[in-house]
């Protein structure tokens, strides 16, 4: 009967035995350490147990290196000199803040001047600065054919009736709205000779003025 | 034995240590630019942080250059501390990266002499050299740990961190700081006997 008592105490005591270091130590959450409390109350094997790992922290404890005794004045040197670091650090970082703020300032001041001179330059060409490089001069316009104008339909398009015109986003324009205009009002007749033949106008041009034509022309 | 869990490992009162709530004060008259607030920092925790260096630097001018430089880089990245109330953890796990960097750049790392171990002896004299005696081979047993477990036990029972404190000191959950915790003294058991402590 008592072995049996034993053996069953035993196995009870395994349960909590894990457990013992974590309860001294107080690592433990509070429904377990309260549970091991009453086994090592009720138990002579396992209070003797946490006993024991109670001593050894007593004695990692008492292990500690010992810091040296430093006088107060050497104390307050040690503090000195912390100080000094930190004064250096504040320093330098003000000294950073200045300058991240003087470029961060600077980028603006460069980002407002670009955009400025951009809006003046828009403003007094009436155009875009990439449809001007792209137009080609707008004096040595060339004599075309209607049909050479109009857009190139794609392959396939068999659609009965006019074509509905696209109006192209502005934005995405290459010839500029005024050269577009003139094309559409006819503009060009004045110079290339209106109604006469058109091949006729181009007889007095050179190689080098008809590159010119043909580029523009390229351009539409 | 309610005593285990109540009490905690007491301190050893050289330095008071502040309340976290203090600390949270303090921090915030730093935060809103008065730097001159930190020095207040730098006389609550330069005892304490000096003794975390000791451990590895063991010379008492290369503490005094961690504590320093740490104390600076505390300073400098206070801004990224998003809960005051592990300033104290957080320098100490600053002082200890330190310190390991310096053990493993320079391996500067000279020997304690022996028996000075913190609390003065005084029992009789042959009582007094089984005292140290044990007390040099359970630092040399702790100083054996791996390194985590080694970290976990300091800082709990020789800086006095709560298993809170001691995961944000060690760079761990709190849940791997108590078992790092448990391993280690149950190593420590096996090293000298479960029966061997006085």
């Amino acid at each position: 009967m008592n072995t049996s008592h034993d053996d069953a105490r035993r196995s009870v005591c395994r349960e909590f035995e894990d457990r013992i270091v974590d309860w001294v130590a107080g690592s433990l959450a509070p429904r377990n350490a309260v549970a091991v409390s009453r086994h090592v109350e009720a138990c002579d094997r396992c209070r003797a147990e946490a006993e024991s790992v109670a001593a050894l922290l007593r004695d990692v404890e008492r292990a500690a290196p010992a810091v040296a005794e430093r006088s107060e004045s050497d104390w307050e040197r040690a503090t000195d000199a912390v100080r000094s670091a930190l004064d250096t650090s504040a320093r330098r970082r003000a000294r950073t803040e200045v300058w991240a703020g003087f470029v961060g300032l600077s980028a603006a001041l460069v980002l407002v001047i670009a955009v400025w001179q951009g809006a003046a330059r828009s403003d007094r060409d009436g155009v875009p600065d990439m449809a001007t490089v792209h137009a080609g001069p707008q004096q040595a316009p060339a004599p075309v054919a209607p049909t050479q104008l109009a857009p190139a339909q794609p392959p396939g398009n068999v659609a009965a009736g006019p074509t509905p015109r696209a109006t192209p986003d502005p934005k995405l324009r290459l010839v500029p709205d005024t050269l577009q205009e003139e094309l559409e009002e006819g503009a060009l007749d004045d110079i290339v000779g209106g109604d006469s033949d058109p091949e006729a106008s181009l007889e007095g041009l050179d190689s080098q003025e008809l590159e010119h034509v043909r580029e523009a022309l390229a351009v539409l | 034995m309610e005593a285990y869990i109540s009490a905690p490992i007491p301190s050893r009162g050289e330095v008071e240590l502040s309340a976290p709530l203090a600390d949270a004060i303090v921090l915030a008259r730093v935060l809103s630019g008065d730097n001159a607030a930190f020095h207040m920092l730098v006389r609550r925790y330069q005892r304490p942080l000096h003794r975390v260096a000791m451990r590895y630097a063991r010379s008492e001018h290369l503490a005094d250059e961690i504590v320093q430089r740490a104390f600076v880089k505390a300073f400098e990245g206070i801004g990224a501390l998003r809960d005051p109330s592990s300033f104290r953890p957080w320098l100490f796990r600053i002082v200890v990266n330190l310190a390991l960097n310096e053990l493993r750049d320079g391996a500067r790392e000279v020997p304690l002499t022996e028996g000075n171990s913190r609390e003065a002896l005084s029992p009789s004299a042959g009582q007094e050299f089984e005292v140290l005696e044990r007390r040099q081979r359970l630092k040399a047993a702790i100083e054996s740990l791996p390194p985590k477990q080694r970290l976990v036990v300091e800082l709990r029972v020789w800086d006095d961190l709560s298993f809170r404190d001691v995961a944000i000191a060690a760079s761990c959950s709190e849940d791997a700081a108590k078992v790092n915790f448990h391993h280690a003294i149950k190593k420590l058991r096996s090293y000298f006997g479960a029966g061997e402590e006085r």
